[in-house]
């Protein structure tokens, strides 16, 4: 009989010994079993030893791929303070809100958790956020920010930097074909571009798979043409006594961007703006890029001379800075060492402190006496703000996250040609409006 | 006999229905509570009824992202399941290599969404390797902006897909083939069938089982596809590729003003979807294999 | 239809079946697929041993210059003896739990007909259906109060809750490929229940729990979500957590993540490379001795 084509006898099945493999699969068994009863026994739980208090921390910064000199201002912290334990925990930002508002729920988060302006509003105004109202540094912060750290009038967070999301030049480009000096004016702009399309050399990369830069930008040019003669935009749409009528000349400039051949917008559509923008960036692949100004570090150590400026969307040198109130610390309702949890935040509201963070994220202080870097990346920003001709993203309320999932839409609508300016502008007054 | 000691079947059924029932169906019904209330991270919050049952027929974002989701799914586990069928055929014909046949094709599975996306972004750039490739080949008309396109990115997306896990599917209609009796295998070669009739006369009637799960699963899985085109396109361009679980992550993570009820509804609504293509599939499927 | 003779279960072993000329183009297409399916992996292999400047200028290019820098630094970076022992724990002890316990609840949904195991089996499906983020809050409430947080048995508990489904959908189906006529012969044999499951069934369907076990360490080995979420005690972190700790919030850096990642999936690889003998070999042994 073919060796291979044994058929199975029933009875030999059951009498055939199988006894080996049944008793593989018992001795399995007991091995689940016991590492069930093991790991069940395996439960740790850190107390703090010795008398000292231990103070637990939750970030989505001070990881291996955004340091931010998180872990020197930590170390800073205890030095200060011998008689408090830190325990920081880097939490990707990924998996930061699934954790830490399933703690929250609980009741067993740390004590003190990063957020910013959209968790200030969900987990101020749900009950889990100690009320800071009445800490000294609150007094220090920029009137404009206050929106941002509250919620009902009271203060949730002590917000930590506010960071730009404007346009990078690449100096060495620009040197190439003479220009000497970022331009200051739309004319200058163009004028500009025009120079590097003679030479050959992509003028400006605006990468928009993902959508973000599409909003950034808009709103970059926006912080220029609608807020310079409508500073309280935000606020007035809000109670909807504004539209976004108000945009279309904003939304404009890229269409007259692309109508005059600077740039290709359905192509730059298909580029992603987090990997291959900006390594394209980095490598010398355009002069004019938008991003971050988060992303300076990486551009300084590729050996990248660069600066950092306002979008120049008008034809006067008045180009407003367009700013985003970035991470914030908050105390846990429920802590159980507030005394400890309020002096990690009032530390990190210290300008000896503060100003590490600041100069590793190139952002600038949301403290009036703040100290910001003065690097090449934030020299103009910090100028802005000083001369109060700055904006900040209104991310605590019509550009939540979802907001800002609709404007991306929108405006990658408007980019395909899919829709006409004024088809986007209404559809942004309709999606936009508060709900409630 | 099981069937006839009904005792016995609850007792062996009774470990894996527990645990279920305990920590997946009971926070699936709190979810469906929460979904009647107004509830926004999630905590305790005030009934409103069907309220955000009746909001959904008016939602055209969910309207949209329902038909995208269906589309995907349809395309996805036709093709997928397709080429996975071809590749478990091939390598089961081929003794020699099906060890390492097998590996390699289940590599792609090792990687990450994020991973994946990095490497699919350069390829299908508009000037990345795909492109090239089709001018090299004298097809530049072909090239698209395959990611910032509405028309093309939803199936570069279920390409993406399809490569990540046809060698899922092909490691199931595998263990299928290598279910297989021999002597039909054997008979039927040797009266000289080929290859198409003697798959479609004996092994695909056969390989019902492992269709069944293969079609079942990749169906699942891909009506609930959510890290692929939130790493690839975000949803974009334009929401071209936003799926229903997109939609539920902004609404329950959104942030800013929560809607964890309204995001629970309308994973009520994906449920109830799924559960209606799966039963209707099963059954279908369940039929054909009570035939054979 | 005719039903055949009743599937002898005997697993097919490969058969000399007569291979035209067309089987070689299918030999070439073949080659071709599996190098296409593999390449875009070789390439974060070849990625990971490019410096990261070469990578920034050049991400498709060819490697001129390799260097195993980026592999090192993150294996100190990511805790990586220890993120092993702690996967390997939550691997095994999900994989045996979720297989015994998925096994044993499929024969009698296989077997039996009547409308309650049908909605049993729906319960599956349904509670497969739902994203993981709609049950986390809860789920997390629940740990808690059972006391299963930051543990490895909460952890190994929801893997095989959450993976319980692709287990008895697995089960179910090929169950039902095994004839009754076995049963009926063991059941007059005067074997029980347990006895036949153990004994008979469990052992002929060696493929499909192999390609379960696949499938469930896949799942289980690469998820980021449960370890982050349930677990606070960094000692018992899993190692693909340590290595996607190394993504920032924004973008993602080639050099930083992928040795990290592969670094992770290593161990995959080997017991694969590995295993595959053992499973083959235990195919071929089959339930048989004549």
């Amino acid at each position: 009989m073919n060796h291979s084509t044994r058929r199975i006898r029933p009875d030999v099945a059951l009498a055939g010994t199988t006894r080996g493999h049944r008793a593989r699969l018992v001795a399995g068994a007991v091995v689940a079993l016991s590492t069930l009863l093991i790991a069940g026994c395996a439960q740790t739980g850190t107390s703090g030893a010795d008398h000292k208090t231990v103070l637990k921390v939750y970030g989505w910064k001070g990881g291996d791929a955004e340091p931010a000199n998180v872990k020197q201002i930590n170390a800073a912290f205890e030095k200060a303070n011998p008689d408090i334990t830190l325990k920081y925990s880097f939490i990707p930002s990924a998996a930061y809100p699934q954790r830490v508002q399933s703690e929250l729920l609980a009741g067993n988060a740390a004590d003190v958790v990063m957020t910013d302006s959209a968790k200030v509003q969900d987990w101020g105004s749900s009950g889990y956020l100690e009320n800071l109202s009445s800490q000294s540094w609150v007094s220090g912060v920029r009137k404009e920010i206050g929106p941002f750290i509250e919620n009902k009038g009271k203060t949730y967070a002590m917000p930590m930097e506010i960071i730009g999301i404007s346009m990078f030049a690449n100096n060495t480009l620009l040197k190439q074909v003479g220009v000497t000096e970022t331009p200051k004016t739309w004319p200058e702009f163009l004028d500009d571009l025009q120079k590097l399309k003679d030479a050959g050399i992509t003028g400006l990369s605006l990468p928009n798979k993902g959508g973000w830069t599409g909003d950034a930008t808009t709103n970059a040019i926006a912080a220029t043409l609608v807020y310079t003669s409508h500073p309280t935009f935000d606020a007035d749409f809000v109670k909807g006594k504004a539209s976004f009528s108000a945009w279309k000349s904003s939304l404009q400039q890229l269409l007259d961007l692309q109508s005059k051949g600077f740039i290709d917008l359905k192509s730059e559509l298909g580029v992603d703006e987090w990997s291959t923008g900006i390594s394209d960036f980095q490598a010398g692949k355009s002069a004019f890029y938008l991003q971050g100004a988060w992303n300076q570090a990486t551009f300084t150590k590729a050996g990248l001379d660069d600066s950092f400026i306002p979008w120049p969307a008008s034809n006067k040198d008045n180009a407003k800075a367009n700013l985003f109130v970035g991470t914030m610390l908050s105390v846990n309702a429920k802590t159980k060492v507030k005394t400890a949890a309020e002096k990690y935040v009032a530390f990190w509201s210290e300008n000896k402190n503060a100003s590490l963070y600041l100069q590793a994220e190139s952002a600038v202080s949301p403290f009036t006496k703040g100290e910001s870097p003065t690097g090449a990346a934030t020299k103009e920003f910090v100028a802005a703000v000083n001369d109060g001709r700055y904006r900040i993203l209104p991310s605590n309320t019509w550009l939540s996250a979802e907001g800002e999932t609709t404007l991306q839409q929108q405006v990658q609508a408007l980019w395909l040609g899919q829709q006409s300016i004024d088809q986007t502008v209404k559809n942004l007054d309709e999606k936009l409006k508060p709900t409630s | 006999m099981i069937t006839r000691r009904p005792l016995v079947a609850v007792a062996f059924m009774a470990p894996a229905v527990a645990l279920y029932l305990i920590l997946v169906v009971y926070p699936l019904v709190q979810g469906l509570i929460l979904s009647t209330t107004d509830s926004k991270i999630g905590n305790a919050a005030d009934f409103v009824g069907l309220k955000n049952y009746a909001a959904l027929a008016n939602d055209s974002d969910v309207i949209r992202a329902l038909g995208v989701t269906i589309a995907y799914a349809v395309v996805v586990v036709i093709a997928q399941n397709a080429v996975g069928l071809a590749l478990a055929r091939a390598l089961f014909m081929r003794p020699r290599i099906r060890q390492l046949g097998s590996t390699l094709i289940l590599l792609p599975t090792l990687m990450s969404a994020v991973m994946a996306a990095f490497v699919w972004n350069s390829l299908l750039a508009p000037d990345g390797a795909i492109n090239a490739l089709l001018k090299a080949l004298g097809l530049g008309t072909l090239t698209h902006v395959w990611l910032g396109d509405p028309s093309t990115a939803l199936w570069a997306i279920a390409v993406v897909n399809i490569w990540m896990f046809a060698g899922y599917s092909a490691a199931i209609f595998l263990a299928g083939y290598m279910n297989l009796p021999a002597e039909l295998i054997d008979a039927s070669s040797v009266d000289g069938a080929s290859g198409w009739r003697r798959f479609t006369a004996v092994e695909w009637p056969l390989l019902a089982p492992a269709t069944t799960v293969g079609v079942t699963l990749s169906l699942i899985g891909s009506l609930k596809v959510f890290e692929l085109p939130f790493v690839m396109t975000n949803g974009g361009p334009a929401g071209s590729t936003t799926t229903l679980t997109m939609v539920i992550y902004v609404k329950i993570f959104g942030g800013g003003h929560g809607g964890f009820a309204y995001g629970a509804t309308i994973a009520v609504l994906l449920l109830v979807i799924v559960v209606v293509f799966a039963g209707v599939t099963q059954a279908l499927l369940r039929r054909r294999e009570e035939r054979i | 239809m005719t039903n055949t003779t009743p599937n002898t279960a005997r697993p097919a072993r490969s058969r000399r079946v007569r291979r035209g000329p067309l089987s070689l183009i299918g030999d070439v297409v073949l080659g071709l697929v599996v190098v296409l399916i593999f390449a875009p992996f070789a390439y974060t292999i070849v990625t990971s041993l490019r410096p990261p400047s070469d990578v920034v200028k050049d991400p498709l290019g060819w490697p001129t210059s390799l260097t195993i820098d980026n592999i090192t630094s993150a294996y100190s970076k990511i805790n990586y003896t220890q993120g092993l022992l702690s996967s390997t724990i939550d691997l095994v002890g999900s994989l045996i739990l979720t297989i015994v316990i998925g096994s044993l609840a499929a024969y009698p949904l296989a077997r039996i007909s009547r409308s309650w195991a049908t909605w049993v089996y729906r319960i599956f499906i349904a509670g497969s259906t739902v994203p993981i983020f709609v049950l986390i809050a809860p789920l997390y409430l629940l740990l808690r109060d059972a006391g299963l947080l930051n543990s490895y048995a909460g952890v190994i508990l929801t893997y095989t809750a959450l993976n319980l489904p692709v287990a008895i959908f697995f089960y179910t189906s090929f169950f039902r490929q095994i004839p009754i006529e076995l049963e009926e012969a063991a059941a007059i044999d005067g074997s029980g229940p347990i006895r036949t499951f153990f004994v008979v069934l469990f052992p002929l369907l060696r493929p499909v729990t192999a390609t379960l076990a696949t499938f469930l360490t896949l799942a289980v080995w690469n998820d980021l979500l449960v370890p982050l979420v349930f677990v606070q005690d960094p000692s018992l972190k899993t190692v693909m957590v340590n290595a996607y700790s190394l993504v920032g919030s924004y973008t993602l850096d080639p050099s930083l993540l992928f040795p990290a990642a592969l670094l992770g999936v290593a161990p995959l690889l080997i017991s694969f490379a590995f295993l595959q003998r053992y499973i083959v070999s235990g195919l071929t042994m089959g339930a048989v001795k004549s």
